[in-house]
């Protein structure tokens, strides 16, 4: 009973606080998702910087902020075609890339980050 | 030439059309030409909080379709002079008015009073954006509940694309008893997360039920609760520097002997 009472007079875990930071985490997910020309010019650098190194399926490119427990993340699905061979100038991957017949075929089959490690040889 | 405000917010039912009457009649009985618009088209419920309901022949909407002069179609409020309501049609719903239309209607308006207060529907629609077409300033009306809060950040981010940059915020329905237990966000906590400005904080008070019941804003009648933070909040759009009070029960003792006799305690002060 005093234990009890002594809880309601302390309350540790004030609803109002849990309240208050889960407010603050929503809103600074809202107020970027908001502006989605930030998150249009991200995505882009992004894809941009990327394309030095892969050859990206920049059509299917999607990145999004998420809640993840107690954070938010930046998560980026982003489809790899293939790895860029070093010496290789960026120009000469984007024509390879147009006049390559497979790459449809490759479009279907878009491997995402996570896998690509792996399977990068195969191209 | 007068100045237009108006009230709204993200979530509905915060007390935005509640706010409108009461500070309304606030700037009235301080002798200032007002009138309030109903800009809730299609759920119209300005004229009912304000007993005003039974002598509306007219509406905005017959103002556009030009079967009404803006002039015939506002109702005098008989309890105080300079007092006058612009009701929203029923029958309509908010697509069928254009914001340039509702803006030429508040701009006449305008020219007439000091104030045109203009009631919006919550929610980022059609509805929003027309009613606040002609004005410069806002009330944004939450409550201190999270997501009540969290669409009030989004209200004032389009406000603020809307090209109005005074923007003023309203807490409504504050119980002390909560904020001292520790269960309800406190003006302080929400004013940090939305960071604008605060021209008042209503206290949840019993007896707007009441008021709302016979149509007649709380204002009349009382000076205290509910009433005096309305009261306040008309003497701050009015530039007056008004103390905001801070509405606390009685101290953690009198709560703890509250909850050991059963008593239910706490008036709101
Ligand atoms: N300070 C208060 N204390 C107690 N009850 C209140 C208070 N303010 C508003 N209410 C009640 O809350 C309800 C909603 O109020 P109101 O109609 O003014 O909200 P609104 O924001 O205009 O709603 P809508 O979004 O539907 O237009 C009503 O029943 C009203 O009586
Ligand atoms: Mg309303």
């Amino acid at each position: 009973m005093i234990q009890r009472l002594i809880q309601i007079l302390t309350r540790a875990d004030k609803s109002k606080d849990i309240a208050k930071s889960r407010l603050k985490l929503i809103l600074v997910q809202d107020r970027l998702s908001i502006s989605e020309e930030v998150m249009q010019s991200l995505q882009s650098e992004v894809t941009k910087l990327l394309s030095k190194y892969f050859t990206l399926n920049t059509d299917e490119v999607e990145m999004d902020l998420e809640r993840e427990d107690n954070a938010l993340a930046l998560v980026a699905n982003i489809p790899i075609l293939g790895m860029k061979e070093r010496e290789n100038e960026l120009n000469t991957t984007e024509i390879q890339k147009d006049n390559e017949p497979d790459t449809e075929k490759a479009n279907k089959e878009q491997q995402t980050e996570k896998e690509v490690t792996e399977e990068n040889d195969s191209n | 030439m007068g100045r237009v405000i108006v009230i709204t917010s993200g979530k509905g039912g915060v007390g935005k059309s509640t706010c409108v009457a009461n500070i309304g009649t606030a700037l009235a009985l301080s002798n200032k030409k007002v009138t309030v618009v109903d800009a809730d088209i299609g759920l119209r419920n300005l004229d009912v909080i304000m007993g005003l309901e039974s002598r509306v022949v007219y509406t905005s909407m017959d103002v556009i379709d030009g079967s009404s002069t803006l002039e015939r179609a506002l109702v005098k409020d008989r309890r105080v002079e300079n007092l006058k309501l612009l009701a929203a049609s029923q029958r309509n719903n908010k697509n069928d008015v254009e914001p340039e239309q509702m803006r030429d209607m508040c701009l006449k308006l305008k020219e007439e009073n000091d104030y045109v207060l203009v009631d919006s529907p919550a929610g980022i629609e059609q509805g929003f954006r027309n009613a606040a077409s002609a004005a410069e300033e806002a009330l944004v009306v939450t409550t201190p509940e999270v997501s009540a809060v969290r669409d009030a950040d989004r209200i004032i981010g389009l406000l603020q694309s809307e090209e109005i940059h005074k923007i003023d915020l309203i807490i409504n329905r504050i119980n002390p008893k909560l904020v001292a237990k520790g269960d309800m966000l406190d003006s302080e906590d929400v004013l940090d997360i939305l960071s604008i400005d605060l021209i008042g904080v209503v206290p949840e008070d019993p007896n707007i039920v009441g008021s709302t019941n016979r149509g007649q804003p709380l204002i009349f009648d009382s000076k205290t609760g509910a009433a005096g933070a309305y009261w306040r909040i008309s003497e701050r759009i009015e530039g007056k520097e008004v103390p905001i009070p801070e509405f606390k029960v009685d101290g953690a003792f009198t709560r703890f002997w509250g909850k050991l006799i059963g008593r239910r305690d706490g008036e709101i002060n």
